[in-house]
């Protein structure tokens, strides 16, 4: 059935020829008119998973209790203390300044100089409750004395917004998350920091998941320059290498088309581009010359080796190659396509885009490519003098030797206890985040470095929050529920990755010491639920509504419990949801629903706990559709787990490699793996499909002649384009954007695996396992040394 | 038959493989290896009240959530323990036999004697306003004070207690006893007390608006620490009492005779110093807090403070304690 496709199909092309590449290219043209409209940029709502218990509770809670794009920018004063005239009228201008921001809450930006700090003053006359530096910086030094008194009398802003030592102070913000746009969000804020009239004085540091995906896209430009440096040193690679213009300039061709008709759809249906997922684009773009190459080398040794007309060449090219780079774009296509199961909007869209961008393939590699060779004049010619093919075949002898020896008796067992040794290594991966920085940037990258800053001096820069729901109003002022958030917040400040807390109890206590003229003694709750109400009263005498909207709603029915963390490692998080449930189910509290758990970090948390099942749910998927392709393709399930080999192995080395750098398994990284499983798939695809082709078109050539012809045809093309692909790769490791350097060596590193997998595993496992859907009913018999000589020779 | 058997055995393969897979996905989760979050010797939420000197030269700490930290500067060896009613305890005194009586709010008193056997007792105080402030170790006999007028005193080591209080809605902070065997207490709203007959009954003086927090006696001379940074002294064994304003404006928590000086505390870190109760001058260390300390103890080569942090001021340098490296001997969850 296939072979009857692939032949009508190659002679339809190759027959109409002109029309079929006008097609193309009109619908490139037209597709590359939409990319005027395309969108590069973050949305955080695309990392939010859906049907997740901790994103149901940040999603009803963000508004009041925290959001995900909170924004601190430490102020630190370069000598002495920043309580000087200078530092503090900078704070002012910055916390002015902020609250003209793109998107931002301005109800939600808090500093010294904000209305939100107050001071609750209390002595033998009364209480009273003003803010602490606002509306106008102190004049005087009696003023600034004063407002030093206020600050280490605060236990909500010493330590919390201003450090101990009083040499810096903590400006946050916060967003409607609806209008968050990291684009706007990032310049804006430089520029305010930018404009600082005091920058002799004082050293301005800022973090945040704004500005974190502010610097990504500050690194754009970047990316894009070393997508083109990759790209062109993969190109040199493939002119080095294959010695002609169409060796080279071919998967190009082909790579453009395919690039131009996914983002286009993509366009089309609406999406937005995420820069740190250009990888995935790179993969797909490999994939696509991957299948060029196969074919230029089909064609090659069809043209030079058999003498056939160019015409003739290309059409055998497509109808041979036809079958292995359907199944390949097949597989390729059905596994990135299980990632749309995961509920995570980024890797929905990366799945569907990636799906359509690999089916394109299917025209601009398997169609066009061998329908633009049919064009080449032949005798074909080299395009300079430098012959680097005697490293591609010394490679290739090797394989060969492998098979041909009794070396491929060892293969097996070898593999086998190299994968048990890989797999322990692999077992040792982190889920979430490896490290207490962003991932995403290198460890010495500025944000990194404020955000080690900040966590040196403060409890913390990212937040999560656990909420309290009454049963009823004002069910946050009873006793024994504020006792309960005390408990808590102690318990959990014992894991000393949590830096602090902070809670309605806090309030209360500070409140009624001031009540008792200041006494320490009386920083205590109130003994009854309106006694605790009496004193939310004075603390909301003169304060704006929403002053306690952090910590409660209007009612007090529901109120929240926030943690500061010092970082954001899987780990961190994972004992945290322990212990926070832990907590709560030894401390159980009548009419009050404990949920967990809203904040940047409860988002983060709700990843991680579907990363692993969604990985491992994405690689069974994947796998299941190379053997559904298997099946369809080979009639026989036994091929599918032959397939599999390669597949395990690149995942099995990649995971253990992942583990030793400590690389985290991420939202980041999930698609670069399922995409993965493509890569190692192909090339065994096509070296297997290579030799059984051969067998079925020459029923009376030796096996192992078949598969020395398909390691010196299909095998040079795997060979020739890992190899260029993994050199191309390796410039990302130059990025800034230390994601994007770790997966350009992630997909180096498994192109190379699944390459010498597919070369060197996989023709053993044919000749000693000699597979019924490769073999049918025959047998082999005696080697041909010397047949392996002459197909060296003849690819020179 | 073994072809048969590899044949099927390959068929079934793939199928178990992914399996296999799907099995793992949908049971197997991310492990958490749960730290056991041992109780630290100090957490940061700790706040302590008071501090006091047990014969061996032991310190006792008393503080919030009814913990009571036991350990000596030169030792790794500390103890936390935390006493069957979590409330704050507001006061500590050990007797000259090495007997600690803790006191704290809603009446609650402990006794023990350093192990993990403390002797609850619920002595008879208000209902609106029980908190006891102080726990005094006096010739002999151990005193408590708090809320609502309560006075309590114990002449057998805290096994029981005479209730001596005074009925009156004032909160009492501090006694001592001056070499003529008056027994002062110092209370809110400026009031001043004195027995002249071991307690029975109490006569009150205001000496301004200011709470008083602590007194001291030094011979003849004693000082008053007060609210707003206001201390009174008298030159004549509490006969007469005249106001100082300190160079602070913070509320001053606690007053002793170092042996060459007064020295007095308070909030924001405050610790001041003066030879004669009239002239006081700033000592704080670097590296002292800025915030409250509500009880200063004098060793003789230093100055142990108790509140917000605890340590010891030697030789104008702060050391906060525990020292580092220091232990809970007394892990408890």
């Amino acid at each position: 059935m296939i072979s009857r496709v692939a032949r009508s199909l190659s002679e339809f092309c190759i027959r109409h020829r002109k029309p079929v590449v006008a097609l193309i290219l009109l619908a490139t043209a037209a597709m590359a008119l939409t990319l005027t409209h395309i969108d590069v940029r973050t949305e955080f709502s695309d990392m939010v998973p859906s049907n997740h218990e901790f994103v149901d509770v940040h999603e009803a809670y963000k508004e009041t209790f925290g959001g995900s794009n909170k924004v601190s920018i430490l102020v630190q004063a370069n000598t002495g203390t920043i309580l000087t005239q200078p530092i503090l009228q900078e704070v002012q201008r910055i916390t002015r300044a902020l609250a003209k921001v793109s998107g931002v809450n301005p109800f939600q930006v808090v500093s010294l100089a904000s209305r939100k700090l107050k001071s609750v003053k209390a002595s033998s006359m009364g209480i009273e409750s003003v803010p602490l530096m606002w509306p106008d910086v102190p004049t005087t030094q009696a003023g600034i004395d004063e407002l030093h008194d206020a600050i280490v009398n605060n236990p909500l802003v010493y330590g919390i917004y201003v450090d101990r030592n009083l040499q810096s102070t903590l400006i946050q913000m916060d967003f409607y998350d609806r209008l968050v746009d990291y684009n706007k969000i990032f310049p804006q804020v430089q520029a305010i920091l930018d404009e600082s009239p005091v920058k002799d004085q004082v050293s301005l540091h800022v973090v945040g998941e704004p500005i974190l995906y502010g610097w990504v896209n500050h690194y754009l430009d970047e990316t894009v320059m070393i997508a083109l440096m990759s790209l062109g040193g993969m190109l040199l690679a493939l002119f080095l290498l294959n010695r002609t213009w169409r060796g080279t300039l071919l998967p190009l061709v082909s790579g453009v088309v395919s690039c131009i008709w996914a983002l286009g759809i993509g366009v089309l249906l609406g999406f937005n581009f995420d820069p740190l997922v250009i990888v995935v684009a790179f993969i797909i773009t490999a994939r696509c010359f991957s299948h060029a190459v196969q074919m230029i080398t089909r064609f090659d040794d069809l043209c030079d080796g058999e003498q056939l007309a160019p015409e003739r060449a290309a059409e055998l090219t497509m109808k041979e190659l036809f079958r292995p780079g359907l199944l390949g774009l097949v597989s390729d296509a059905g596994a990135i396509l299980c990632v749309v199961l995961t509920p995570i909007p980024l890797l929905q869209k990366v799945s569907i885009i990636g799906a359509i961008w690999v089916m394109t393939i299917g025209f601009s590699a398997v169609i066009l490519t061998p329908v633009l060779l049919s064009w080449v004049s032949t005798p074909l010619r080299v395009a300079h003098p430098l012959n680097l093919r005697f490293l591609l075949n010394a490679v290739l002898l090797v394989a060969v030797k492998v098979v041909e020896t009794r070396v491929r008796y060892v293969v097996i067992p070898v593999v086998l206890v190299l994968m048990g040794l890989l797999v322990a290594e692999a077992s040792r991966i982190t889920i979430g985040d490896a490290t207490p920085g962003s991932p995403i940037l290198w460890e010495d990258a500025s944000f990194n470095r404020d955000s080690a800053l900040i966590n040196s001096r403060y409890p913390g820069t990212e937040q999560m929050f656990v909420v309290l729901e009454g049963d009823e109003q004002d069910a946050m002022k009873r006793p024994d529920v504020l006792a309960w958030m005390q408990a808590f917040q102690r318990r959990m400040e014992r894991m000393p990755q949590i830096g602090g807390s902070v809670s309605l109890a806090d309030i209360v206590v500070d409140v009624r010491r001031n009540l008792y003229e200041g006494n320490p003694r009386y920083r205590e709750l109130g003994a009854t639920q309106i006694e605790n109400g009496e004193l939310i009263s004075f603390y909301m005498q003169g304060a704006a509504p929403d002053d306690l909207a952090q910590f409660a709603d209007p009612v007090f029915q529901n109120g929240s419990v926030v943690m500061y963390f010092r970082d954001h490692k899987g780990e961190t998080l994972r004992q945290a949801i322990y212990q926070i449930r832990r907590f709560i189910k030894e401390h159980p509290l009548e009419g009050v629903n404990v949920r967990l758990a809203g904040g940047s970090l409860g988002i983060i948390a709700a990843v991680n706990d579907i990363l692993l099942s969604d990985q491992i749910e994405s690689i069974a998927l994947a796998l299941l559709v190379v053997i559904v392709s298997c099946l369809a393709v080979y009639r026989s399930s036994a091929s599918g787990i032959f397939f599999i080999v390669p597949v395990l192995i690149s995942n099995v080395v990649t995971f253990a490699y992942m583990a030793w750098q400590g690389i985290g398994m991420s939202i980041s990284t999930l698609p670069v793996v399922a995409l993965g499983i493509g890569l190692g798939v192909d090339y065994a695809f096509y070296i297997v499909d290579s030799i059984k082709e051969t067998l079925e078109k020459e029923p009376t050539i030796d096996p192992m002649d078949a598969i020395r012809q398909a390691l010196f045809s299909a095998g040079r093309g795997v060979l020739l384009t890992s190899v260029t692909l993994a050199a191309g790769v390796l410039l990302w490791s130059l990025s800034s954007l230390r994601f994007q350097a770790e997966m350009g060596t992630l997909i180096g590193l498994w192109l190379l695996v699944s390459a010498f997998t597919s070369l060197f595993v996989m023709p053993s496992l044919v000749r000693v396992l000699q597979p019924k859907f490769i073999f049918g009913d025959r047998t082999e018999n005696a080697d041909s040394a010397d047949e392996t000589e002459r197909l060296a020779q003849s690819t020179h | 038959m073994v072809g048969k058997t590899l044949g099927f055995l390959a068929q079934v393969a793939p199928w178990a493989v992914v399996s296999g897979l799907a099995y793992a996905a949908a049971f197997v989760k991310p492990g958490v290896q749960p730290l056991p979050l041992p109780q630290p010797l100090i957490e940061p939420r700790d706040r302590f009240y008071d501090v006091a000197r047990s014969g061996d030269g032991r310190f006792w700490f008393s503080g919030s959530h009814g913990v009571v930290l036991e350990g000596t500067p030169d030792s790794a060896q500390w103890h936390r323990f935390t006493l069957p009613e979590p409330v704050n305890l507001q006061g500590v005194a050990a007797s000259d036999d090495g007997i600690i009586v803790t006191a704290g709010n809603e009446g609650w008193v402990f006794t023990g004697t350093g192990g993990e056997d403390w002797q609850a007792q619920h002595l008879p105080v208000s209902d609106v306003a029980g908190k006891l402030v102080d726990v005094i170790w006096l010739d002999g006999q151990f005193w408590v004070i708090g809320e609502m007028g309560a006075v309590f005193r114990s002449d057998d080591d805290g096994q029981n207690w005479v209730d001596l209080g005074m009925d009156e809605d004032i909160s009492l902070n501090d006694l001592a006893r001056s070499p003529d065997g008056t027994l002062w207490i110092a209370a809110e709203f400026g009031t001043l007390f004195r027995s002249k007959d071991g307690g029975a009954t109490w006569t009150g003086t205001e000496l301004g608006a200011e709470s008083l927090r602590a007194l001291a006696f030094h011979g003849d001379d004693g000082v008053i620490a007060a609210n707003g940074g206001v201390v009174y002294r008298t030159a004549d064994g509490g006969q007469s009492w005249r106001r100082v304003q300190t160079p602070s404006r913070e509320h001053l928590y606690d007053v002793a005779w170092d042996g060459q000086r007064w020295v007095v505390t308070g909030n924001g870190g405050s610790l001041l110093a003066s030879d004669d109760g009239a002239e006081w001058t700033s000592i704080a260390p670097d590296g002292l807090g800025s915030g409250y300390y509500t009880r200063l103890v004098t060793t003789g080569k230093g100055l142990v403070l108790a509140g917000q942090t605890i340590g010891e001021v030697v030789d104008g340098q702060w050391q906060p304690w525990p020292p580092a490296g220091a232990r809970n001997g007394e892990d408890q969850p």
